[in-house]
């Protein structure tokens, strides 16, 4: 006999904005309990609502106006938080079992049938959802319904595969692309392997005289993945042997902290899931940066939102576990007005999102993950370009706070796994979702790109387990070690913390799933969201699994670290794995060619540019340079309360490059964090384009009022098609700036991530082949800490009769790759690109600071000293008066090292004084205009320009 | 003066109780934070409390509509543990999400008043100017007329049944405004209502995101000419007053 459901509808009154539900959840029992979920459901003045069951109705009302109405609802399988949060509510009250599951679909009601396909079809992405279209008439029928379930069926669910590897060459990579053949012949998706490993992986099993099963090479392909390995990153290379991470980044960070000596901030670098440097004598703030680029292109709000709460994992994860401060993001993106559709299949059966749908999706999924979370998000960028229309970029960072050492006086930053622990498994359930995540973001996306390597974020899940875990449990010394389940799965996180122990056994059978019919190998992968794996002491486990059930998050014992040497899984007491933990975390090393593109010959001319005025226009209403309140005040930037630096400064709010918070609202420190990047200058000049983007990110400390002997850097090398040597040449270039720009400064590299394949191969609307590659892009994202957050200094001008200042070198002429170049499209062959400076020195400006002399201050970044000088004034609402005998592509060049100060004018000579490379260039005025250079520019005109095209509006 | 003690509740993607309890301690109160499972264990939870604050957050995710499914939680558990705290001249403060909370609690039942998704459609955090306006708030007592505080929801647009907004202004329950339109469409620009004589306060802005004078967005230019005048700006903002209400009240 088949189960009986009831359904509980939820519509918006006549009148009332918002969407409705439909949840079918286990039949109900009787009138009073379908009153009592009516109650807990439905907004008596807002809402509408009916129960329907097997036995009868109760409604609210007995008929509604008839309607036409869009249903959405997720694919089976797909996690669905909101039947979550109505079976918790309908069991809490008694009314179903618990544990019971059931079914949500979203609806929104229109006035007519007219234009309902095309609105249905704006709603829903068919990767993980589905849509229909009903009335408000049959919503108030009991449907006879089943909710979708998932069934897996195939001869070889549940089953352990022996794998025979091929022989010949052309076969194992073959093997590599379409994966370990299932009972019906077909792969399972790409494995991503090198040839070098695969011959690897069949001498180590030939020699132990049997055959891999699927779920080892599963593991090493996991495990040796680009995504979790960087074998590129750590490839050698000419002019970086031994590796661009270790040449360059870590070798970097090696130099600064011997020059730092004791006054190093570095706590932890480069071996945990974030980077860890001193707040104060009993705190550290962490950081780390991640890209979610491959998933965003297919889903973009999924994959976003699984961006950024899959970050906070990172931070949670990180020593003892970490509690998110802040979040950062950054978008790399098409034109808003991109109405090209292209496809992954030549049939035009699998079309990316449009441009405009692509970027709703990815400012939503970083809006409903960090809102949801409670962590602020002030801090962000948007660059828009046609290269990142086949793979957007989507960048997510958390900072965290941690106490430098527990309770019980075990250094927080350190693991400390034992043999003997148990291996425990909290938050979320295992499916389907996200296999081959790592993988698949090694390699380029198309047609074979999988599906399943969606994910569907559900970040209340993951503050539950947040909540307990860093308020409640880590200070109670209950946990060993913990750690982030991200790509790669339970493969990536167990494998990682048995390196500690040397070794671990996992029985599979035991890790909870969403639905039946889970392979092993699947299981050990799937990237389903919002879990970590812990190490707990045997005597400590039921007090943690006991804690977490107390807060609705499940938390299971699936294994124990042992130090056998061998990586171990069992699945209904068979062997399913047995992999030595050596050979695991040897992937071979790959030496790779490169080659330098040829010689760039610029013609030199310089440009003729329209008045400064035309120019500023120009540059303040650039996609990249224009206002973003609305997408701003979409993201909480306030959470937490320890705002001290804000996304909007000044009068009329203009948005800032740096942001801080002081995350004790009893301690007096404060975080200040930045981002820069220059992707159009790394294809002429990869070195400059890093060696600028380093010093950028630190002068905008700098005129924030942060000092950069407690600075920190991370890099995110965000490459395409990096198995080319000009483009590995470009790759080379760009980490030995970072090297060159951090030793400069003196401000380690702590952290770094790495994508090497944002390539795009697939179809354009007439079926011709198309290849998008996205801008080979470095982000610099820096954070520093400020021992009190006082000395924090905004970008707007305060107050008429203010003095100006130009701090640093005159600005180059070289207009190559800029705002202004871009916007005007002038003539690339014919311009110079600004030159790598390294010799930068900002300890005179942090002096100045400190004394209390700075009133503004702004790091001329995009845009240059113009528009720096353009936005200190239309955030105060005030003019200036200015003389520099500049030219005015000086005024828009993108050179280093520049900062734009204002002070009182009684404090001039004396900021003049401190800061020798000061040069006083003219005084705020009470005015309605920029006069510079005997040049006039209207405020008034500016700022419209600036507020026009605002991003992140909600489309219609 | 006996200290009074405050509960704050957390607990299920609620997010602002330690900012919330903060403010409750720097106002002088004793202050507690409990995740609603572990009081629904004990009856005489409440019994000795005097401040019962919902901070704000995203319980439950919003999933069914902001506060409902808290509500649920809250109602089968707390119901007699809350109304008898308020009987004695206790002090209920909803924010944000806790007021999404608080209306759907036995406290406003009958109060025909709702929290709908914003006019604009999208989530909103940012600074507004507020009225203290209309009826009477032992919480709102003594603050400036007007003051600023941001605001950062969803569904922050208070909506009524037919007669409600009549009822509530005839029992003196519309407390605080927004000093514009307000900027998520709500009735009568009603920024937070408050029943049982005031003592029970269900406001969308966030009073503990504008306790500290840094925190407000004009701060850096107020600090600038202060320190050219020679003055010192107050280290607290306006809503100080606010929380301290709560303690001098009892």
């Amino acid at each position: 006999m088949s189960q009986a459901w009831s359904e509980i509808v939820i519509l918006p009154c006549e009148g009332q904005s918002g969407t409705g539900l439909r949840l079918t959840v286990p039949a109900l029992a009787d009138e009073a309990a379908g009153l009592s979920a009516l109650g807990a459901f439905v907004d008596p003045v807002t809402e509408t609502g009916a129960v329907l069951s097997p036995w009868g109705t109760v409604a609210r009302e007995l008929t509604v106006p008839a309607r036409t109405v869009l249903l959405v609802s997720p694919l089976p399988g797909v996690t669905d938080p909101i039947a979550k949060t109505a079976m918790e509510v309908l069991a809490d009250l008694g009314l179903v079992p618990a544990g019971a599951e059931g079914y949500a679909e979203r609806l929104w009601v229109e006035e007519s049938a007219a234009g309902a396909p095309a609105k249905l079809a704006s709603l829903f992405n068919p990767l993980i959802e589905r849509g229909s279209v009903t009335t408000t008439k049959a919503l108030w029928r009991l449907s006879d319904a089943e909710p979708p379930k998932v069934r897996l069926t195939g001869e070889d669910v549940g089953l352990v595969l022996d794998v025979d590897l091929p022989d010949d060459d052309d076969a194992l990579l073959a093997f590599s692309r379409h994966g370990v053949p299932g009972s019906d012949g077909k792969g399972r998706g790409p494995l991503g392997l090198q040839l070098g490993d695969l011959r690897a992986i069949r001498k180590h099993f030939a020699a132990l005289g049997r055959r891999p099963t699927d779920i080892e090479i599963e593991t090493l392909a996991q495990t040796w993945s680009e995504h979790c390995k960087h074998r590129l990153f750590n490839a050698d290379l000419a002019g970086a042997e031994g590796g661009l991470f270790k040449t360059f980044i870590a070798g970097a960070t090696k130099k600064v902290r011997a020059a730092r000596g004791e006054d190093d901030i570095c706590l932890s670098v480069f071996s945990d899931n974030a980077g860890g440097i001193v707040f104060d004598d009993d705190y550290l703030v962490c950081d780390k940066v991640e890209t979610h680029n491959s998933p965003s292109a297919l889903d973009p709000y999924g994959g976003a939102m699984t961006g950024i709460v899959g970050v906070n994992r990172d931070c949670l994860g990180f020593g003892q576990g970490a509690q998110p401060i802040l979040n950062r993001y950054g978008f790399c993106l098409p034109h808003y007005d991109d109405a090209s559709m292209i496809y992954r299949d030549q049939a035009g059966d699998s079309p990316l999102p449009r441009a405009r749908r692509l970027i709703d999706g990815v400012i939503k999924g970083i809006e409903d993950g960090g809102n949801q979370s409670g962590i602020p998000t002030p801090q962000g960028f948007l660059m828009f370009d046609d290269r990142y229309r086949g793979k957007p970029l989507v960048f997510a960072g958390t900072v965290g706070l941690m106490p430098r050492r527990l309770p019980d006086g075990r250094d927080a930053t350190i693991k400390g796994t034992q043999p003997g622990d148990a291996i425990i498994m909290v938050g979320g359930r295992v499916g389907k979702d996200g296999i081959h995540g790592a993988t698949f973001s090694s390699v380029a996306l198309d047609e074979s790109s999988p599906a399943t390597a969606v994910q569907i974020g559900d970040p209340i899940t993951q503050k539950r387990l947040s909540d307990a875990l860093i308020f409640e449990l880590r200070d109670r010394g209950l946990i060993r070690a913990l750690t982030d389940n991200g790509a790669g799965g339970l493969s990536s996180s167990i494998g990682e913390m048995a390196e500690e122990t040397g070794g671990a056994e996992i029985w599979l059978d035991q890790v909870p799933l969403k639905y039946p019919g889970l392979s092993p190998w699947e299981i050990w992968i799937s990237e389903a969201q919002e879990r970590m794996s812990l190490a707990v002491q045997p005597e400590n486990v039921q007090a943690v699994v006991d804690h977490f059930a107390s807060r609705g998050v499940e938390a299971t014992e699936i294994g124990q670290f042992t130090d056998s040497g061998t990586l171990v899984a069992t699945w209904n007491d068979q062997q399913a794995m047995a992999l030595d933990m050596a050979f695991l975390h040897e992937a071979p090393r790959l030496s790779l060619p490169v080659a330098a593109a040829p010689e760039h010959a610029t013609r030199a001319i310089a440009p003729e540019l329209p008045s400064l005025a035309e120019c500023l226009m120009a540059v303040m209403g650039a996609p990249n340079m224009r206002g973003r309140t609305p997408l701003i005040s979409r993201y909480d930037h306030e959470v937490q309360a320890g705002s001290v630096l804000k996304p909007l400064q000044g009068l009329n709010g203009l948005h800032a490059d740096a942001t801080a918070v002081r995350p004790l609202l009893d301690r007096p420190g404060a975080v200040a964090v930045t981002q820069s990047l220059f992707p159009r200058l790394t294809e002429r000049d990869p070195y400059a384009a890093a060696v600028n983007a380093v010093d950028l990110s630190l002068r905008q400390l700098v005129a924030m009022g942060a000092t950069l002997d407690r600075a920190a850097l991370l890099d995110n090398f965000c490459w395409c098609s990096a198995d080319q040597p000009e483009r590995l040449y470009q790759l080379r270039e760009a980490a030995r700036g970072c090297h060159d720009g951090a030793v400069q400064h003196l401000v380690p590299f702590v952290s770094g991530k790495d994508s090497m394949f944002n390539d795009f191969k697939g179809f354009d609307d007439e079926g011709n082949a198309l290849a998008v590659s996205a801008l080979p892009t470095l982000l610099i994202s820096a954070l520093a800490v400020l021992p009190d957050w006082g000395r924090v200094v905004s970008m707007d001008f305060k107050a008429a009769g203010d003095a100006i200042f130009w701090v640093g070198p005159a600005p180059e002429s070289a207009l190559g790759r800029s705002e202004l170049a871009q916007a005007l499209s002038l003539d690339d062959e014919a311009l110079e690109t600004p030159a790598a400076r390294v010799e930068a020195d900002y300890a005179s400006l942090e002096a100045a600071t400190a004394q209390g002399l700075v009133a503004s201050a702004i790091a001329a970044g995009w845009g240059g000293a113009g528009a720096a000088l353009a936005r200190s004034s239309l955030a105060g609402g005030l003019g200036v008066h200015v003389e520099t005998g500049w030219t005015r592509a000086q005024w828009f060049t993108e050179s280093a090292g520049g900062i734009l100060v204002s002070t009182a004018a009684e404090d001039a000579a004396a900021f003049a004084r401190l800061v020798p490379q000061a040069r006083p260039i003219g005084l705020v005025s009470a005015g309605d205009s920029l006069e510079i250079d005997g040049e006039v520019a209207s405020k008034e005109a500016l700022l419209d320009a600036y507020r026009r095209h605002e991003s992140g509006k909600i489309s219609q | 003066m006996k200290q009074p003690r405050a509960i704050i509740l957390a607990g299920h993607g609620l997010n602002c109780e330690r900012e919330t309890a903060f403010a409750l301690t720097q106002a002088g109160a004793h202050t507690e934070i409990h995740h609603i499972n572990d009081l629904g264990q004990d009856v005489n939870a409440l019994s000795d409390a005097h401040i019962l604050a919902i901070p704000g957050g995203f319980s439950f995710g919003d999933h069914l509509g902001a506060g409902k499914a808290f509500a649920s939680a809250l109602n089968a558990r707390l119901d007699d543990g809350i109304s008898a705290l308020v009987e004695r001249g206790g002090m209920v403060l909803g924010i944000c999400n806790g007021a999404q909370i608080l209306l759907k609690t036995t406290l406003f039942a009958e109060a025909g008043v709702t929290l709908a998704p914003n006019a604009g459609g999208s989530y909103l955090c940012q600074w507004e100017t507020l009225r203290v306006t209309g009826g009477a708030s032992p919480w709102l007592t003594g603050l400036h007329d007007r003051f600023d505080c941001p605001i950062a929801h969803g569904e922050g647009r208070f909506a009524f049944a037919p007669g409600g907004l009549e009822s509530l202004k005839a029992a003196g329950g519309d407390v605080l405004r927004y000093a514009g339109t307000a900027p998520n469409g709500a009735t009568d620009d009603l920024a937070g209502v408050a029943t049982h004589g005031g003592r029970v306060l269900a406001m969308m802005p966030h009073p503990e995101r504008a306790l500290l004078s840094h925190h407000h967005p004009d701060f850096h230019r107020q600090a600038v000419l202060a320190r050219r005048e020679g003055r010192d700006l107050p280290a607290f903002g306006p809503t100080l007053k606010l929380f301290e209400n709560a303690v001098t009240a009892l």
